[in-house]
């Protein structure tokens, strides 16, 4: 077995796991809202939403190939990697590639166990344009798109990270508003059933979404891997395996539910109630679909999260709790340089010690990260059972108030 | 800076596309529930709890929201798929069909 060889199987690896965090970190996102309300059992909720995913992973039937084009120079147009990556079984590609995952990883990771709902998709990117800064200097990276299409970190990360929240919270905001002038009047308690159907439509409608989207990103990422090292050919087509592994890796990851997540989403922000709830959903549904029918890119923690904050606004007499909001906007914002640089780290490890030697350590590196940050969510550990408890200053559940459940 | 410009026309039409659709539709699916669901029950005269139930007519413009409303999943859902298979949604009228990515 040669080294690069390893180091792909390192990749594979890798980018299942980042698969795998991708869909306990956004479970919240599409349920969090139903969860709150009652609409759904917690469980039930995890189980709808990963089949869901699944399904929508198994959709992706054309290749994300080109995943990384919008933002660094590592592949030509048509999605092969550049040549000058390519020598020794793409070894040199297949090191940033492992170094970005890994800073992908690690932020989401990390974030998951502070509870805060980020974008994993820029995590991952953030780790690409840090690796990718490592080896190959500043001008590695896209900054600006040209004239042409939406492009870029500005285009793609940046602006997008700004305007989607203010977008989905303003449509959020509205719809609760008029809703609950709507809801306000008519039988209490069948209105309220009605609106159960609603948010758990739009909530398979997200998990679908997401599916396919984000399933196809990794899919991506390991056929690029596989053409660096010269064991697939096709830029048209994705592997089976490829696609079966990505797609298991990410339901199996919302099925887990990121529960942290989950209950500052559902609990942490705003008390959500059944028609600001279904508002919220809807206000994501559509702000998601309609942005990837324009091809604006955005991420979709954060038209979640803006829903849910703008449903809080829009519903007379509900309480956002603003600090929690504030510490998700720092989450959101650090997203970028955080994962960069632990993947810029990350690379510059692996090339100053080389070869297997590099990609074993950044690997242990990895490893060591993710069982540390695990063990120390055990410490307060938030599962179904207790993800809708009070909000009690802060995410972590009071044993009081759990063994009262 | 044209990145700026791309970014800012196409987050305008994510907007109004989505208080059309994110606001429009579940307020539209609400008034459905609200006409479907009657008015709070009272209690007649002699004590016995009198339900309220949904006319016809009520009942009528109910099922016509959730039409609009299935039509709009069925656009969304139609969006997904494309997307997995790399194409786009056009609008035919109000007939919504797949065609490859451009």
């Amino acid at each position: 077995m040669d080294a690069a060889l390893i180091i792909l199987l390192c990749v594979i690896g890798t980018a299942l796991f980042f698969d795998f965090t991708n869909g306990f970190h956004d479970t919240g996102n599409a349920v969090a809202a139903s969860i709150a309300t009652g609409a759904l059992k917690p469980k039930t909720a995890v189980a709808l939403s990963a089949v869901m995913n699944l399904v929508g992973a198994f959709l992706s039937i054309a290749v994300a190939l080109t995943v990384t084009n919008s933002v660094v120079k590592i592949q030509a147009d048509d999605g092969t990697p550049l040549p000058e990556l390519m020598g020794g079984h793409g070894e040199a590609l297949l090191r940033i590639v492992l170094a970005g995952l890994i800073g992908g990883i690690l932020w989401n990771m990390f974030t998951w166990l502070l509870g805060l709902p980020s974008s994993s998709s820029h995590a991952l990117f953030g780790g690409i344009i840090g690796s990718t800064m490592a080896a190959q200097g500043v001008d590695g990276v896209k900054w600006v798109g040209d004239a042409s299409k939406i492009s870029g970190v500005l285009g793609k990360i940046i602006m997008p990270a700004l305007l989607s929240p203010i977008i989905a919270g303003l449509i959020a905001m509205v719809g609760t508003l008029i809703v609950f002038r709507i809801a306000a009047r008519g039988h209490g308690e069948r209105t309220s059933n009605g609106f159960k159907f609603g948010q758990i439509g739009a909530a398979s409608l997200m998990s679908l979404a997401h599916g396919t989207n984000d399933a196809q990103k990794t899919m991506g990422v390991i056929t690029l891997a596989l053409i660096a090292y010269g064991s697939w050919t096709h830029t048209d087509a994705i592997p089976l395996w490829v696609k079966v592994v990505c797609a298991l890796a990410i339901a199996l990851g919302t099925y887990l539910g990121g529960w942290r997540i989950i209950r500052t989403l559902s609990k942490g922000l705003v008390d959500i109630t059944r028609p600001q709830g279904m508002a919220a959903d809807g206000a994501s549904s559509a702000v998601i679909l309609a942005s990837s029918h324009l091809g604006f890119a955005l991420s979709t923690t954060q038209v979640a999260s803006g829903s849910i904050l703008g449903s809080g606004v829009g519903r007379p007499g509900a309480t956002v709790r603003w600090s929690v909001a504030g510490r998700m906007i720092l989450a959101w914002a650090m997203t970028l340089p955080a994962a960069g640089l632990v993947g810029a780290l990350m690379w510059v490890v692996s090339n100053a010690l080389g070869g297997l030697v590099g990609a074993l350590v950044i690997m242990a590196c990895f490893i060591a990260g993710a069982l540390v940050m695990y063990l120390r969510s055990r410490h307060h550990q938030i599962t179904h059972h207790n993800v809708d408890e009070i909000w009690d200053g802060g995410p972590r559940v009071r044993k009081s108030a759990s063994r009262v459940a | 800076m044209d990145t700026l410009r791309l970014v800012m026309e196409a987050a305008w039409k994510v907007l109004w596309v989505g208080l059309l659709l994110g606001a429009g539709l579940p307020v539209l699916f609400a008034t459905g529930v609200r006409l479907l669901s009657g008015a709070e029950d009272t209690v007649a005269a002699d004590g016995t709890v009198v339900t309220h139930g949904a006319r016809p007519v009520q009942k009528l413009l109910a099922w016509l929201c959730f039409a609009v409303v299935l039509y709009g999943v069925v656009v969304g859902i139609l969006i997904i798929v494309g997307g997995g298979m790399g194409k786009v949604v056009e609008f035919h009228g109000l007939l919504p069909v797949l065609v490859p990515k451009s």
